[in-house]
């Protein structure tokens, strides 16, 4: 699995870093232009940009377990500067909590992949647990699961809106990545022990971020938790193909497809929608979900991406993230699934009573005019989660009709 | 060589104990550029010189880059900060120096009732080991938590990060050079990161107190009464 | 023997302070009063009538002969030849302390017969600090009871045997406690400043400012003296054990190890300065726990 995930990081990271900073080299421009305020200069801007991808390449293709570790705490530096590219108030409090936060984090990691390698030597199970607790919670504050979620709203919120795509869709991933590959080295007598633990946090992540979207009032931060529950999903699913089925073949199958698919099918979506939001930004000057209304008499194709992303998001057919829910009900226990579904149902009526709030109605505030430019990234990104997304429910739609998989 | 490593160590403990109650930050950071010092010791001091003979360069290159970067490097930057940033003081940290002192040894207690508990003198160096880079990981967490100044709870990641270095020495950890330097080298990015952190907010706030930085989080939408911006 | 090294060590006493002070003046780069000072100091006064007030009492006439008369019981009591056998050695080292508590108590109680506020309030920093110090001693007397299993003398590790090869750790800790111990209990910097003579900063002085002529004599000889037996106390705390020693080499090693201490006060005067009031129970408290951490890595280790 390890190995599949790294392939499928490995393509999709390149991806979303050329889409992020082609919309880098279309926003900041209007960004500076229509914000003003002091900011960082650019050349320094793309520079870390481009570290922070160097860096999360070399912690996906890291050769050893210390070294990842090293190329992790790596992509919080030089992406920590990213986040205060405005140096606003706000910004610069975002970029302090997000470099505390996360350096405490992956010090835990440090520390549980010391003694991951010293139980590798003695071969004590007591020091394999311990080591998995400490990276899951060192990992998990980089992935942003609950309860280490608390940087991820400030950042992904105050943080230009490349930075804020490529932060959820790929950062997310990677350190994702750390822990399944400490999940692989895990002997099978601590097995059900981590896969608990990674259930529990998954299964936390989600109803957190479902308790934040309900009331949400930020569209930015509302994105931001949509990430944290998206990676306590994954999470989830990936714990699940270790527990459930480890013996079986062909519903793990399923399994796996669904992790791979949902990780891809999230990066893109929740890029396309953190580019829109970063437009919408623009040209109202405020992330307050209450000032941006009626998009669709003034932003007809923002209005069309944003509530189409929105609905992708949730998992709406056809989303990838559809088949991957669906993988996820349907092979967990009855009680996990329940839960499962009862917290998305939150997680989609917050997402569309703002999806909806914003395009539809009359507008309160004039939009500044934004470059058609901007559009661009989103609209590929936009077609293709959509053929994607149709291509992979046909292909599972005729699985289904062959009668194989869903028994 | 074995008493010298635990006296080592006891300083260590000790520099935990004086660092709770270190009230001017030139004195904490020339307390953390000792731990930094002490922690370029170790490795050499827990070495079983008589049993392996003369250990490989490894462990001395690690040992030096340890001691310049910690011991004289970084505590030069926080120093650089601290008087760009005109601080000399914490003045009313959030946990008052006595009681932190008073944590900081019930910590250490809890440290060596555990590591009594976990019986695991055959697998570590040195019995001290253990137990004190508990500590000091935990002085380092708590120095984050319960101080104001941005400095010192820098500091105080510095002091959780040498904690986590101890336990690699404790337990005989070997991970080659290339990954002991690659992590010297985020510790040192890192504070370089923070200190040009500190130097903007205190440019943006007039002030390096970190409960300024109180504007975002979603706290306020778990209140009952909480309504929606207008 | 043993009495005659007590003999000895009641006669240099006044020394001690001198050595302190040459080591302050090499660190001023001054020539310094000499060692013999304080000698001609208790000469002087000794000569000189002793006014008391009208207001005071018998208590405050007989202060200071009875604190003296009780540090020089309490230095009868220790082994100056580092033998635990020692008669007056096994009666053991809390009456020890208790006698030197019992001097202080009498110094209190003659200042505050005097009525001054001034000597009240330093009576009362010194009540306070000494109350802040007594868990301290005995939290390193606990430490030494455990480490040797016994209640005398013997306790010292200049008299057990092997303390310092089987717990290297606990005893340096232990040690360091003490040594926080005697510079408080004998008003040095960093907790009190002997030379000062600014009335609200002063502890221990600020207690003695009606006293004149011997009196003045018996607590400055006093001073001396306790000084002298707790840095005995200190070096005899740390020492290896001399076991095959002569008992009168033992006895010379003891009394220049408190000299050798007399210098090291001196340094830690030259190079830290007088900590601000309110600080110092702080720093007692940092001293409390470095006892209680030897405990317990004597217990746990």
């Amino acid at each position: 699995m390890s190995f599949l995930l790294q392939q499928t990081l490995l393509v999709l990271t390149p991806v979303l870093f050329l889409a992020d900073l082609v919309q880098s080299l279309f926003y900041l421009p209007a960004a500076d232009r229509l914000e003003g305020g002091d900011h960082m200069p650019r050349r320094i801007y793309y520079a870390c940009f481009c570290a922070f991808y160097g860096a999360m390449m070399f912690a996906l293709l890291a050769p050893s377990l210390p070294l990842m570790w090293v190329a992790v705490e790596l992509t919080t530096l030089v992406s920590a500067p990213l986040i205060a590219y405005h140096r606003t108030r706000e910004s610069l409090e975002a970029m302090w909590k997000y470099l505390l936060i996360c350096s405490v984090g992956i010090g835990l990691a440090l520390f549980g992949t010391m003694l991951v390698l010293h139980a590798q030597t003695t071969g004590d199970a007591n020091w394999f647990k311990a080591g998995f607790v400490f990276v899951l919670a060192g990992y998990g504050t980089k992935t942003g699961l609950a309860p280490f979620h608390t940087w991820l709203p400030d950042a992904h919120s105050e943080a230009p809106a490349p930075v804020s795509a490529l932060l959820s869709g790929a950062l997310l991933n990677c350190s994702f990545f750390a822990i399944v590959r400490f999940r692989e080295v895990m002997p099978d007598a601590v097995a059900p022990f981590c896969d608990h633990a990674m259930v529990g946090l998954g299964i936390l992540s989600v109803l957190v971020a479902a308790v934040f979207m309900v009331r949400q009032t930020d569209y930015k931060r509302l994105l931001a938790y949509s990430s944290v529950e998206h990676m306590g999903l994954i999470t989830a699913l990936f714990a699940l193909y270790h527990m459930t089925f480890s013996g079986q073949s062909r519903p793990t199958d399923i399994l796996t497809c669904a992790l791979l698919a949902h990780v891809v099918a999230h990066s893109l979506t929740k890029t396309l929608l953190f580019q829109t939001a970063g437009n919408l930004l623009l040209a109202f000057g405020t992330r307050a979900i209450a000032a941006v209304q009626g998009l669709g008499v003034s932003m007809k194709a923002h209005a069309a991406l944003w509530i189409c992303g929105t609905v992708l998001i949730c998992g709406m057919p056809p989303s990838v993230l559809f088949l991957s829910e669906l993988g996820l009900v349907a092979t967990a226990p009855v009680w996990l699934a329940a839960t499962v579904l009862l917290l998305l149902f939150a997680v989609f009526a917050a997402m569309a009573r703002v999806g909806l709030a914003m395009t539809m109605g009359r507008p309160v505030a004039r939009p500044r005019p934004l470059p058609r430019r901007l559009l661009v990234v989103p609209g590929i990104l936009f077609a293709v989660v959509v053929v994607g997304g149709l291509a992979a429910c046909g292909v599972c739609a005729s699985l289904v009709l062959k009668g194989g998989y869903f028994q | 060589m074995l008493h010298c490593s635990e006296i080592l160590l006891a300083l260590f403990l000790l520099s935990d104990l004086v660092l709770a109650a270190a009230g001017r930050l030139p004195q904490a950071i020339r307390l953390v550029a000792a731990q930094g010092w002490l922690l370029g010791l170790l490795p050499l001091l827990l070495w079983d010189w008589s049993a392996k003979g003369c250990p490989e360069f490894r462990l001395f290159a690690v040992s030096a880059v340890n001691a310049a970067v910690k011991g004289v490097l970084l505590p030069a930057l926080l120093a650089y900060a601290v008087r760009r940033a005109r601080v000399a003081r914490e003045l009313e940290p959030l946990v008052s120096f006595r009681v932190s002192q008073l944590v900081v040894f019930a910590l250490a207690c809890l440290a060596f009732l555990f590591c009594k508990k976990l019986n695991i003198s055959e697998q570590v160096a040195s019995e001290l080991a253990i137990p004190v880079a508990f500590t000091t990981m935990g002085t380092g967490l708590f120095l984050v938590c319960a101080r104001r100044k941005a400095i010192t709870q820098v500091l105080g990641f510095l002091v959780f990060e040498n904690g986590i270095a101890v336990f690699g020495a404790g337990i005989l950890l070997e991970y080659g050079l290339v990954v002991e330097l690659g992590i010297l080298l985020d510790v040192f990015v890192l504070v370089f990161v923070l200190g040009i952190a500190i130097f903007q907010i205190n440019r943006t706030f007039s002030s390096i107190d970190t409960d300024k930085l109180n504007r975002l989080g979603d706290v306020h939408l778990l209140h009952p009464h909480h309504r929606r911006h207008a | 023997m043993n009495y005659l090294y007590l003999l000895l060590a009641l006669v240099l006493a006044p020394v001690l302070p001198g050595v302190v002070n040459q080591t302050k003046a090499f660190f001023a780069g001054r020539r310094g009063p000499g060692l013999f000072r304080l000698y001609f100091d208790l000469a002087k006064l000794m000569r000189k009538s002793c006014p008391r007030s009208s207001t005071s009492t018998w208590v405050f006439d007989l202060a200071p002969a009875v604190s003296l008369a009780v540090t020089v019981a309490a230095a009868a009591l220790f082994p100056w030849t580092l033998d635990a056998t020692a008669p007056c050695a096994a009666v053991g080292v809390v009456p020890f302390f208790y006698l030197l508590g019992t001097g202080r108590f009498f110094t209190v109680l003659g200042a505050l017969d005097t009525g001054s506020a001034f000597e009240g309030m330093g009576a009362s920093r010194e009540v306070q600090f000494s109350a802040l110090v007594e868990p301290i001693v005995f939290v390193v007397l606990g430490f030494l009871v455990l480490l040797t299993g016994e209640t005398s003398f013997a306790l010292l590790s200049g008299c057990a045997a092997g303390s310092w090869l089987a717990h290297p750790v606990p005893l340096a800790l232990a040690g360091l406690a003490f040594f926080a111990i005697l510079l408080s209990e004998n008003c040095r910097v960093p907790f009190d400043d002997p030379e000062t003579h600014l009335e609200l900063t002063m502890i221990h002085e600020a207690m003695i400012l009606d006293n004149a002529g011997p009196d003045l004599a018996y607590i400055l000889y006093g001073a001396a003296l306790k000084f002298t037996v707790l840095a005995a106390f200190f070096v005899a705390l740390l020492l290896p054990r001399l076991g095959a020693a002569a008992a009168p080499v033992r006895g010379l090693v003891l009394l220049a190890g408190v000299l050798a201490t007399g210098v090291l006060v001196g340094v830690v005067e030259s190079i830290m300065a007088r900590m601000r009031f309110l600080k110092t129970p702080q720093v007692l408290l940092g001293a409390f726990m470095i006892a209680l951490l030897a405990i317990l890595l004597f217990v746990l280790f």
